[in-house]
């Protein structure tokens, strides 16, 4: 049965239901995009689901799987034409929405092939994934390595451009729903990680605290007035204690007193939002709410004009609440989406698991899995769908919401073929409706015929929000420049 | 036996145990014969300074810090743990979230009372100012710096009042990064060398042996230079009894042991075996596991003199009645919830290796995982690299039983399942270790056989074959069961050397360069000799690197 798509109403129903208000339409930040041109994306969602989807792409760029699921592909539409109709198994959310979305197969993040340990490794595949750039390998103190980025993500490059343009109280708003994964893909600069929050209690206080309904008590005044106070001293104190830094030592001192000024800001343009309606506060939830919660912050914060990016790290986690048969017969072992993916190779010919019931329950509770991941991906697009952004249409319109992750199929570790899940018209840049496939041997056995790296989409982002970059990343790609997405 | 202070340079040979093995189980990346014995040449000396990158207090060091000046060990507050080597912005939020709720609490108001007795704000701003951030910088504050905060209060006064402008002081000096950062300038010595001043040495050695920040003596101690030698010993001498030093070195065996979690599996309170094999595990069960292994690790440093041999091989327990039915043993007290010590039996336990906490930690929901226990071994103890598994491996949990054909017990099951080239560059190396704590069981318990049960359900029983073979000689060195392998391992000088490395890390909150290593095998030989953590820690302290720096690269 397909799910119907989620009208305001529903939209607003299970909101309530999960302690979450939707605001009125009230959009203060309005008047900050009105001077906006035509044509150009106004704010970006980088939706990041940890391990991978259930497709076939293997290390060598070739189809493989075992036995009855080899070629198999789950994530792809079943027609190869261009007009998305209908979806893949796993992407079943998603069914009556297909008109919003524009999904891009034949695509590589060559940053992390070329750099990575079988053409991905965790570590690599990570930290490439939104940045496509170098990776330097690190040791912590305790003799551990590990590997990070040598520049931001696409997130982050996005919402520099727009804080300068058109600044909101967050530059950006970084959420999570906490659980296993290999390190953060999101970085707001070299070796500069960004975690998200995945308290729900604590995302809400920092995300509305301050943000009242009313016009601002004096008391709220005063308190605001010593936040600032406290923030500017800070501030001054970083003057003393630059001096004779060394050059990396000023660059991390740097990042910090950042932070701090973006602190500073969001306190400055509190005032600015006063009227926006806030949501109810909820209290820490299991994943299976978080996840809703999390998405709803995020509707509810464009809404108030808080700010115009955020990010969603979906850990790599099972989903025991939705229909999980090996969970069920405690045959996965960890809890740990990875470990489901990995389960894979037990069910090929001659493995441990070599039977049928096995591969069926595999199957199942994987695409059930993806599934509940793919329905936070709608409830974001339904919720951005039903707030209006003046003539441009709906925020949903005026967005990319961005789906990626690490891995094509996650026991592969390969940076070949990840999903990428386009929403949202980019203001007019993105035709949606439809699936591309870079791809030129098409749906054959062979190896990829592909010159379309991460790169390139991201610098199709970009120029989506009015930027003139020609490239994004490192040298890795095949090519510089965008991707037409038009 | 202190190690000689005296400079030293000798040139040798060092046998290295598979130091810079990394084994990636990638069939063409397969070590030719596996990893084993390695011999590298190493220039060994004193372990000399290098460039000192500023370190960032980690959440646990800030909280100690502001509970020691406050004198409030109740503070608590949610921060972010270093991601990078940078704070991140949610880390920010937190820690300004952090400065006022601290600043909003009694033990605050009690410290500002007690600084400015009964003068006005206005009147005492300058002696909380430098009195607050003396303990919080560590360090007098600089002229400059107290302008700064003396420009603020005054600014904080005329918009808010001066009552409230003494607390907002106080907030910015709780999130300034003079308080934040560890760090260290020196005093200028010949070339790039620089010498630490008292204040940074007192602040380094805080930080080592306390996880904060140094107290009111140390900081005295401090101001007098720290410089000769028995003013620095006698400061460590006094900190290593001080109660401060018990907490933050019981937690860097817990975090080496990872009791409280990795990106590979739960903390040990989470920890959870098959309820219908193991109905004796609980939450109760595993919270006494915790308390023992803190407990043991804690008679060995401050009752045992640092004694790392002897925790490798005591068979003292501290137990309450749950952990004592776990290991087949009296309780000597009214009430099965008092913990009490006792001796376990010398066939078949020896060492924190042998306890329920790391057996259980290390083990899969249905049964012991002889893979788990032995890559710990391998990495945490001997400080062998193994590099991640390949790609497509099946990280499932291996458990006897059925295998095509046959019925295995877990080690004939694991070793069938690591054999292929691909597996066995490291899993020949690894497994051995894990098979030698192969008499006990997922939770910890000990035996001699198991049962595991055929494709059709029949039970098998198999006696456990606790015997390997480690490295060590020209042939290995044969080990019969978990007894042998603790004294193996506290008698083999790469876990000592391992330590080393690993203290380092802790001292210097850095990894040690390729030089250092070098020097750090000097002192890990001595650790390996005289087997006391105690005596290395001194050694730590009062090397070259320890209070000398040198200067970085400049914008």
């Amino acid at each position: 049965m397909s799910p119907r798509p989620m009208t305001r109403r529903a939209f607003l129903r299970t909101a309530g239901a999960l302690t979450v208000a939707l605001p009125a339409l009230e959009l203060t930040h309005g008047k900050a995009w009105a001077q906006a041109p035509e044509n150009i994306a106004k704010r970006y969602v980088g939706f990041f689901s940890h391990g991978g989807y259930t497709t076939s792409r293997g290390v060598d760029g070739r189809l493989q799987s075992i036995g009855s699921f080899f070629g198999h592909d789950l994530w792809r539409p079943p027609y190869e034409t261009e007009t998305l109709t209908t979806l893949g198994e796993e992407m079943l959310p998603l069914e009556g929405a297909a008109d919003k979305l524009l999904i891009l197969r034949g695509m590589v993040n060559r940053a992390g092939i070329e750099q990575g340990e079988y053409g991905g490794g965790h570590g690599f595949a990570n930290v490439t994934a939104l940045t496509s750039n170098n990776v330097s390998v690190l040791t912590r103190s305790n003799g551990e390595t590990y590997q990070t980025a040598e520049g931001p993500s696409i997130d982050q490059v996005i919402s520099d451009r727009l804080m300068q343009r058109t600044p909101t109280p967050f530059a950006r708003i970084d959420l999570a729903v906490d659980g296993h994964n290999y390190g953060t893909p999101f970085f707001s600069a070299a070796r500069q990680p960004i975690e998200g929050e995945g308290n729900v209690r604590t995302a809400f206080d920092s995300l509305f605290t301050g943000v009242s309904p009313e016009e601002p008590s004096p008391e709220m005044e005063r308190l605001r007035l010593r936040k600032k106070s406290v923030l500017d001293g800070v501030l001054d104190g970083f003057a003393t204690f630059k001096r004779n830094l060394s050059v990396a030592d000023t660059r991390r001192v740097d990042a910090h007193f950042e932070f701090i000024r973006a602190l500073e800001r969001r306190i400055n343009g509190l005032g600015q939002v006063a009227e926006c309606t806030v949501p109810t506060r909820s209290d820490p939830r299991p994943a299976e709410f978080t996840g809703p919660i999390m998405i709803d912050l995020i509707v509810h914060a464009f809404r108030c004009g808080l700010s115009n990016v955020a990010t969603f790290n979906l850990a790599d986690i099972t989903t025991p609440w939705t229909t999980a048969p090996l969970s069920d017969r405690g045959m996965v072992g960890y809890d740990i989406g990875h470990s489901l993916h990995h389960f894979l190779r037990d069910l090929a010919p001659g493995g441990a698991n070599d039977n049928d019931r096995d591969r069926a329950d595999w199957r199942t509770e994987m695409v059930a899995n993806r599934r509940w991941r793919l329905g936070l991906f709608r409830r974001l697009m339904d919720g951005l769908a039903e707030s209006g952004d003046g003539a441009a249409g709906s925020m949903l319109d005026t967005s990319i919401i961005y789906l990626t992750s690490e891995f094509s199929r996650g026991e592969q570790h390969t940076c070949n073929e990840p999903p990428v899940l386009i929403a949202g018209g980019g203001g007019g840049t993105i035709r949606t409706g439809r699936q591309i496939n870079y791809n030129a041997a098409g749906a054959g056995t062979g190896p990829m015929e592909t010159d379309a790296s991460l790169h390139n989409l991201y610098t199709t982002f970009l120029q989506a929000f009015g930027e003139t970059d020609e490239h994004f990343g490192n040298d890795d790609a095949w090519r510089r420049g965008p991707l037409d997405l038009t | 036996m202190l190690m000689s202070a005296a400079p030293h340079r000798i040139v040798a040979v060092l046998a290295v145990l598979a130091v810079n093995v990394r084994c990636t189980g990638e069939i063409s990346d397969a070590l030719p014969g596996g990893p084993g014995p390695e011999v590298e040449q190493c220039v060994a000396g004193p372990l000399l300074p290098s460039a000192t990158p500023l370190a960032l207090l980690s959440p646990d060091q800030y909280l100690r810090s502001v509970r020691a000046v406050l004198a409030d060990n109740a503070i608590q507050a949610e921060l972010d743990p270093v991601a990078g080597d940078t704070l991140t912005q949610i880390a920010t939020e937190k820690l300004a979230a952090a400065a006022e709720a601290i600043v909003a609490r009694p033990s605050f108001a009690t410290l500002r009372a007690g600084i400015c007795g009964g003068r006005a704000p206005t009147a005492c701003a300058d002696d909380f100012i430098a009195s607050f951030a003396r303990r919080l910088f560590r360090r007098p504050a600089s002229t400059e710096e107290l302008a700064w905060l003396r420009d603020r209060f005054d600014k904080a006064a005329t918009d808010l009042g001066a009552d409230d402008a003494l607390n907002v002081v106080a907030e910015i000096i709780l999130q300034a990064p003079q308080t934040l950062y560890l760090r260290v300038d020196g005093i200028p010595g010949e070339g790039d060398l620089r010498f630490l001043d008292g204040y940074e040495r007192a602040g380094r050695l805080a930080f080592f042996l306390w996880d904060g920040a140094p107290d009111d003596a140390l900081l005295e101690a401090a101001a007098q230079g720290l410089g000769d030698d028995e003013a620095l010993r006698a400061q460590v001498d006094r900190m290593l009894t001080d109660p401060r030093a018990r907490e933050p070195m019981v937690q860097r065996f817990v975090d080496w042991l990872e009791l409280d979690g990795s990106n590979l599996h739960t903390p040990l309170e989470q920890t959870r075996t098959n309820p219908d094999k193991f109905p004796a595990d609980s939450e109760s069960l595993r919270a006494a596991m915790r308390i023992e292994t803190e407990a043991l690790v804690e008679r060995a440093l401050f009752e045992r003199d640092g004694s790392i041999d002897w925790l490798l091989n005591t068979r003292d327990a501290y137990v309450n009645g749950e952990l004592a039915d776990l290991y087949g043993v009296a309780h000597l007290a009214e009430d099965p919830a008092t913990f009490v010590w006792t001796e376990l039996p010398a066939s078949e336990r020896a060492g924190l290796f042998t306890r329920a906490a790391f057996l259980s930690l290390y083990a899969n929901p249905n049964v012991q995982s002889p893979i788990k226990r032995g890559a710990f071994l391998v990495k945490r103890t001997l400080c062998v690299a193994l590099g991640d598994p390949p790609p497509n491996v099946d990280d499932r949990p291996i458990e006897g039983g059925a295998s095509p054909g046959v019925v295995t017990s877990t080690r004939e099951a694991v070793t069938n399942k690591t054999k292929d080239a691909s597996c066995s560059a490291c899993h020949a190396f690894l497994n051995p270790f894990g098979y030698a704590l192969g008499t006990y069981d997922a939770l910890g318990a000990f035996a001699t056989s198991e049962t595991v049960n055929a494709s059709d359900g029949t039970p098998h029983q198999f006696s456990i074959d606790a015997a390997v073979t480690l490295p060590g000689g020209e042939a290995g060195l044969a080990v019969n069961g978990p007894v042998e392998l603790s004294d193996y391992l506290a008698n083999n000088e790469e876990v000592y050397q391992c330590f080393a490395k690993r203290w380092f890390g802790s001292a210097f909150a850095r990894a040690p360069s390729r030089d250092e290593e070098c020097a750090l095998r000097v002192m890990g030989a001595e650790l390996a000799s005289s087997k006391r953590l105690g005596d290395f820690i001194v050694a730590l302290v009062r090397s070259e690197a320890f209070t000398q720096t040198r200067v970085a690269e400049q914008p």
